[in-house]
């Protein structure tokens, strides 16, 4: 026990210690003013600092990047940021316009004329929540069929009955596991659902996506199933794989077909495949499947706001990102097509090309109608569940596809709302 | 004298304020970090801690105290608070669109109704002042080449030779305008997009950082007289609708985003108990967390138990068995659920080879596809995480029982059986009750078992489930508060964790009277 010197003494060392914290914490605050903190995933992340070494591309503002071991926990991150520890800049895929639009917790970005036009409408869209542009788009996230050429050969399949004879004549003798491999899951499998007739939504003639009808259960999609996935057992005859990491079956010359973004471009190289790259064929000649066009955006949180860098931020996203040099750069790291047009036109890379190409197919992925979930799913999960139905327990192809698209409706109809 | 860990005299003086200085200076870094972003009310609890342990440490507080405080201390912020949070939070339409405050909300939804103009017109900029000492912009339409004076009073078009050009073409300077420097745009930071001067039809020009200005129209005007918002091109007039959004009032629908944490008591629990799309999905998933809780119990206490009256009696090798049975309590349960996933996987897993090999089954189960499946897998996997527990607590237990009671019943011819059901059993379970309790509070709240074996699936998507077939409450809370972004409900996950903390609570004290009772016993 102190007597009451000995107590003024701790007193005073405990208000000392105390104000020293007061200072320890305001003079960090002070720096971090001079600080913009974006936020991303492990792909993206060493590109980016990559990208900013040497570069000053906020004069008076240093960027630190911080990134996260995959999009899911940058995403469990975000999900959990806060003013106190939120980034001043998210790069995330164009899902979190609407999530981030809605919450307040990303800034909505006014634009020059000279930047938008720079990009594509539909890029715009993809990162928009209700009307208001939420985030600048870099890159597209899209994906193309690689085919191992040592066991289809050099040519392109011409129709998807093509590729599922292969497999039937092939599997015995060569010991393939599956015909086709969609690495992505239900995304990575659109191409498959449009060539064979389905998809999510119809269009307008204009060529504008019509949310008020769905064309998964058209009859063609029914019939189609039936004829190209489905055994005499009324369940899966083997050929069409979703996921599961089948893609470590193509690598190993098991798959001939494999649907996948060239962010897996590195591993299919290190397995030694020879392979070429392509769309996924219709079942008629000359028509092809469509993947899903996403994009990735920079995205301006509100954050930026209360660590007074707001406009730091913006001046990093529209001057620095959306920019034709930057993105062509960001492009040769990751094999994503840019998502600027000047940049996309500088595009030399054959596989990065061959990609574009597929993409160019591709249609676009709008995240508030997919992601919406009224009818009690979204579309990926939704699509998943009514695949391993039909595949796995053998359910009839034309009911399901009918409870299915109801579903979507309903979801679509809630999404609409968010466009 | 002063005694500190091994300390005495001045020595122990100066290392217990050296041990409260680093409490005090890290505890001030976070009581003014907190205050930096607005956390008062952390900021304030903050404060009592550290106020508390000053007290108890420097002057001549009881004695316990200087034990307790900091388990008092953890106890307040790691159990208490995030109670009192959860409990408070369940009263909240807390929710993905309803996340920030009414105040940030309304700042908002100002800056979501700022738009460009269609041409989406942007000027090069110099920022300076004017004549009068009020900010002023020297502008460059980047469309038609025109170049302006803005000030607060409204724009002026400058005509070619009254203005000077930098190196890059902007302009500089003119007369009556003197630019920033960039010392003082620095300084300016964010303030520089809060400058709005006035430009033609309620139009302005703003700056969107140095050196670029955009054309923009605000849209939704706030009145906050009468806290609504009008919107100038429709005429549409929004006002709180009470549940943490501005709705058009002509249009209930038609709601404002972003909206704000509102108290909505007692809306998510009313959800959970009237309607529908809530109510059917929580009452099947309470009944499979009690199944699932008292089947695991039923099953692990079994195995244990049987393997303990086997191991009570002495055989070659039972120290060897013993160390092998408890194995599985050793490993990581994480990683055993993850080995366990890998097992029971459809297409590669060695549960499914094994059986079509010993030709119990032709085709291979869809474990993780089928509700049944699927929580008969749970089941098994619990009862190899859980055995080696109840092997453990019974063994002790058995030792327990006095052997002369067991011979009385052998002499009265009582076969081995009967001995166990009529004494053996009854006095196992009056010693292990309370444990067995806990074990069903625990695996009532297994959240691991759960999300890291099959994620609370399967759900059947085409049915519009909300809720998987093995999720329990504590995963559908989850699922609910974090895992879908463009759906997260925190005040019903909120209010979910309330009816299992009120479960488990009442658990909880019936085991702690029913101890109680058996000390009286």
């Amino acid at each position: 026990m102190f007597n009451a010197k000995g107590r003024l003494v701790a007193v005073a060392t405990a208000g000392a210690l105390i104000l020293s914290g007061y200072v320890a914490a305001f003079a960090p605050a002070t720096a971090a003013n001079k600080k913009i903190i974006v936020w991303t995933d492990e792909q993206r992340g060493p590109v980016m600092r990559t990208l900013l070494v040497g570069k000053t591309p906020v004069k008076g503002y240093t960027i630190e990047i911080k990134s996260y071991s995959n999009l899911d926990a940058l995403n469990a991150a975000w999900n959990s940021a806060t003013a106190a520890t939120g980034p001043d800049l998210i790069i995330s895929n164009a899902g979190l316009a609407a999530s981030g639009g809605k919450s307040g917790k990303l800034a909505p970005l006014t634009l020059p004329s000279s930047v938008k036009n720079q990009f594509s409408k539909s890029a715009w869209a993809a990162l928009s929540f209700k009307g208001k542009v939420y985030g600048v788009p870099l890159d597209v996230d899209t994906t193309a069929m690689f085919w191992n050429t040592k066991l289809f050969g050099k040519k392109s399949p011409k129709t998807f009955g093509a590729m599922v004879d292969y497999y039937t004549k092939n599997k015995a003798s060569k010991g393939l596991t599956a015909g086709f491999c969609a690495q992505e899951g239900t995304w990575g499998s659109h191409p498959v659902f449009t060539a064979l007739g389905g998809g999510a939504w119809a269009y307008k003639k204009n060529g504008e996506g019509d949310p008020t009808k769905t064309v998964f259960n058209s009859a063609a999609f029914k019939a189609n199933i039936t004829k190209y996935l489905l055994g005499t057992d009324g369940k899966s005859n083997g050929f069409f794989k979703i996921g599961g990491d089948c893609i470590n079956d193509w690598k190993a010359g098991k798959i001939p077909f494999l649907n996948t973004g060239g962010w897996n471009v590195d591993g299919i190289n290190a397995s030694g495949v020879k392979y070429k790259i392509g769309s996924v064929p219709g079942v008629k000649k000359g028509t092809f499947g469509s993947p899903w066009a996403g994009y990735q955006g920079a995205f301006v949180t509100s954050y930026a706001k209360n660590h007074g860098v707001a406009a730091a931020a913006n001046q990093f996203a529209v001057n620095f990102m959306a920019n034709a040099t930057t993105q062509a750069q960001l492009s040769t790291f990751g094999n994503r097509p840019p998502a600027n047009l000047l940049a996309a036109k500088k595009v030399k890379n054959p596989v990065l090309a061959g990609i574009a190409t597929a993409g160019s197919r591709g249609v676009l992925q709008l995240s508030a109608l997919l992601d919406a979930n009224a009818g009690g799913s979204n579309w990926y999960d939704l699509t998943g569940d009514v695949f391993n139905k039909i595949l796995v327990e053998g359910a009839a192809v034309g009911a399901t596809l009918d409870a299915a698209a109801a579903k979507l409706l309903q979801n679509f109809a809630a999404g609409a709302a968010n466009l | 004298m002063y005694r500190l860990v091994g300390f005495t005299g001045t020595p122990a003086l100066i290392l217990k304020l050296l041990l409260v200085g680093i409490v005090d200076f890290v505890g001030g870094f976070a009581i003014v970090s907190a205050l930096d972003v607005g956390s008062t009310i952390i900021a304030g609890v903050l404060l009592v801690i550290l106020l508390f342990i000053n007290w108890v440490y420097l002057f001549k507080s009881p004695t316990p105290f200087k034990f307790l405080a900091p388990g008092i201390v953890f106890l307040l912020v790691f159990v208490l608070v995030p109670i009192v949070y959860t409990v408070a939070m369940s009263g909240f339409n807390f929710r993905t669109g309803n996340e920030i405050s009414k105040e940030q909300a309304i700042e908002q939804i100002q800056i979501v109704s700022l738009s460009e103009d269609a041409e989406g017109t942007a000027f090069d900029m110099a920022i300076g002042k004017d004549a009068t000492g009020d900010y002023a912009l020297l502008l460059k339409n980047q469309i038609n080449g025109e170049v302006l004076l803005a000030t607060l009073q409204g724009v002026t078009v400058l005509a070619e030779g009254t203005y000077e050009v930098d190196e890059l073409g902007i302009p500089s300077s003119t007369e009556g305008f003197t630019r920033l420097t960039n010392k003082e745009l620095n300084q300016l930071g964010d303030e520089i997009v809060n400058l709005r001067f006035p430009y033609i039809d309620e139009s302005f020009v703003s700056p969107l950082f140095d050196g670029l200005a955009i054309l923009l129209t605000q849209d939704l005007i706030y009145n906050p007289d009468n806290d609504t918002f009008v919107s100038k091109s429709t005429g549409a007039v929004y006002a709180d609708n009470g549940n943490g959004n501005y709705a058009n009032t002509q249009k209930k629908k038609d709601v404002l985003y972003p909206g704000w944490r509102n108290v909505n008591f007692p809306q998510n629990f009313t959800g959970l108990m009237f309607d529908p799309e809530l109510r059917g999905p929580f009452i099947r998933v309470l009944i499979w967390t009690v199944a699932f809780a008292f089947l695991s119990v039923l099953t692990t206490f079994s195995l244990g138990l049987a393997l303990a009256i086997a191991m009570d009696k002495p055989i070659r090798g039972r120290r060897i068995y013993r160390s092998i049975l408890i194995l599985p309590y050793a490993i990581p349960g994480f990683l055993s659920l993850l080995i366990w996933r890998g097992m029971f996987n459809q297409d590669f897993g060695i549960i499914n080879r094994i059986l079509v090999d010993i030709g119990l089954i032709e085709t291979n189960i869809a474990w993780f596809e089928q509700a049944w499946t699927a929580r008969l897998m749970i089941i098994l996997v619990n009862l190899w995480l859980g055995f080696p527990y109840m092997y453990l607590i019974s063994s002790g237990a058995l030792q327990a029982i006095p052997s002369d009671l067991k011979e009385a019943a052998a002499i009265d011819g009582a076969s081995s059986f009967q001995s166990f059901r009529m004494i053996t059993l009854p006095l196992l379970l009056q010693i292990l009750f309370p444990l067995l309790i806990a074990s069903f509070a625990f695996n009532f709240n297994n959240f691991n078992m759960i999300y890291l074996l099959t994620g609370g699936g399967p759900r059947d998507e085409l049915a519009g489930e909300r809720a998987g077939a093995t999720d329990i409450l504590i995963s559908y809370a989850y699922n609910t508060a974090i895992s879908n972004p463009a759906d997260q409900n925190f005040g019903l996950a909120s209010a979910i964790s309330l009816f299992m903390f009120i479960i488990v609570g009442i658990l909880s004290l019936w085991s702690l009277r029913r101890t109680k009772a058996l000390e009286e016993f």
